[in-house]
């Protein structure tokens, strides 16, 4: 049962992270950690970052939510419910590519969409601040992860790595 | 005709030294499959890129399951999706088993204090990054700034936003087009 409604929701998540695969976190954040419970703010905080320091797309981080709610079999299907809706989009729209782009109205609804992605990614950040961003500390961590994030060639996985040796000597 | 052997160890060694996001990802996956292996041209690679770009789904993804299906249709696109996220998907499966079964998760609180905080930092600046690249004038900038107002102060559905965005999104170029015909 839980099987079934894990897929159905990373189906849906599937079909709906324009911009990339970061446009995933509020869906999560706001449907399995706020509204049903089915993973602490820590879990998906962590979920994350192990999303961020394996290689590939942070959309995996799917597979480590499958995997605490169904194990094995529920690691497989939230993968595979991630990305097979973009997949077949991919491939079935792989010959309208033009027709596509020169549909003006659905780029103007594209556009629409991404700039909301902006805006609730950016809420879901600061959720989740409430939750993992603890005293001034962490404040600084944060600010510094951003900064560097955002102005040095540094990846994200560097970031993540660092953060977590940082905080484990000095916090 | 490139064999599917060939595509699947190509696409697993590139989903196993993947790392940060879709750009460095693509550039990866345009030193190998354009410019060593030659297996698509400059503008088929742009044309990935593009499709990536407008359909949901993770862009570097999406790319190579437009080039698998360059290279050898349906099976082209199930092989080479499948092998650039098999490695990623086999490594986060142990790093989970370690983490709820056998307690890996950082009992050391300073780790999760250290990890939560930069994973807050990234989310805000893939935000941010997104932002720079989107919000053109100044109708954009309001859409972004609404939809996080309705999702942060008034929890408002996702969906719903979406589809606001998406109507509004049409309503300013329709309006635009109106202005500058």
């Amino acid at each position: 049962m839980i099987l079934w409604r894990l897929t159905l929701f990373f189906l849906k998540i599937g079909a709906l992270t324009f911009g990339g695969g970061m446009a995933m976190i509020p869906f999560i954040h706001q449907e399995l950690v706020e509204d049903l419970h089915w993973l602490t703010p820590r879990e998906f905080s962590d979920a994350i970052a192990l999303g961020q320091v394996t290689p590939g797309p942070v959309a995996i981080s799917a597979a480590f939510i499958g995997f605490k709610l169904g194990g094995l079999l529920g690691a497989a299907a939230a993968t595979a419910a991630i990305f097979s809706p973009s997949f077949l989009m991919t491939v079935m729209a792989s010959h309208q590519l033009q027709r596509l782009q020169g549909n003006r109205t659905l780029q103007a609804a594209l556009k629409g969409i991404t700039l909301c992605v902006i805006g609730i990614l950016f809420s879901a950040g600061l959720d989740l601040a409430q939750a993992s961003v603890k005293g001034v500390e962490g404040l600084l961590l944060a600010t510094a992860a951003l900064l560097l994030s955002l102005y040095s060639p540094l990846r994200p996985v560097f970031l993540i790595l660092g953060a977590g040796v940082l905080g484990y000597l000095f916090f | 005709m490139i064999g599917l052997g060939k595509i699947f160890r190509t696409f697993l060694v590139l989903g196993s030294i993947g790392f940060g996001g879709a750009m460095p990802m693509l550039a990866l996956i345009h030193q190998e499959v354009v410019e060593r292996r030659k297996w698509i041209s400059p503008s088929q690679f742009a044309e990935a890129t593009a499709i990536g770009q407008t359909l949901p789904g993770p862009i570097a993804v999406d790319a190579v399951s437009y080039i698998g299906h360059r290279l050898r249709k349906w099976p082209g696109a199930i092989v080479a999706t499948g092998a650039f996220i098999l490695p990623s998907f086999v490594l986060m499966v142990l790093l989970s088993l370690l983490y709820f079964r056998h307690g890996l998760n950082p009992r050391a609180e300073g780790i999760f204090k250290g990890v939560g905080a930069a994973v807050v930092g990234l989310i805000l600046a893939a935000s941010i990054r997104m932002g720079k690249a989107a919000t053109k004038d100044l109708s954009g900038f309001l859409l972004a700034l609404a939809s996080f107002l309705l999702l942060w102060a008034f929890h408002g559905s996702i969906l719903l936003i979406f589809g606001l965005g998406a109507l509004l999104g049409v309503l300013i170029h329709l309006h635009q087009g109106k202005r500058t015909p």
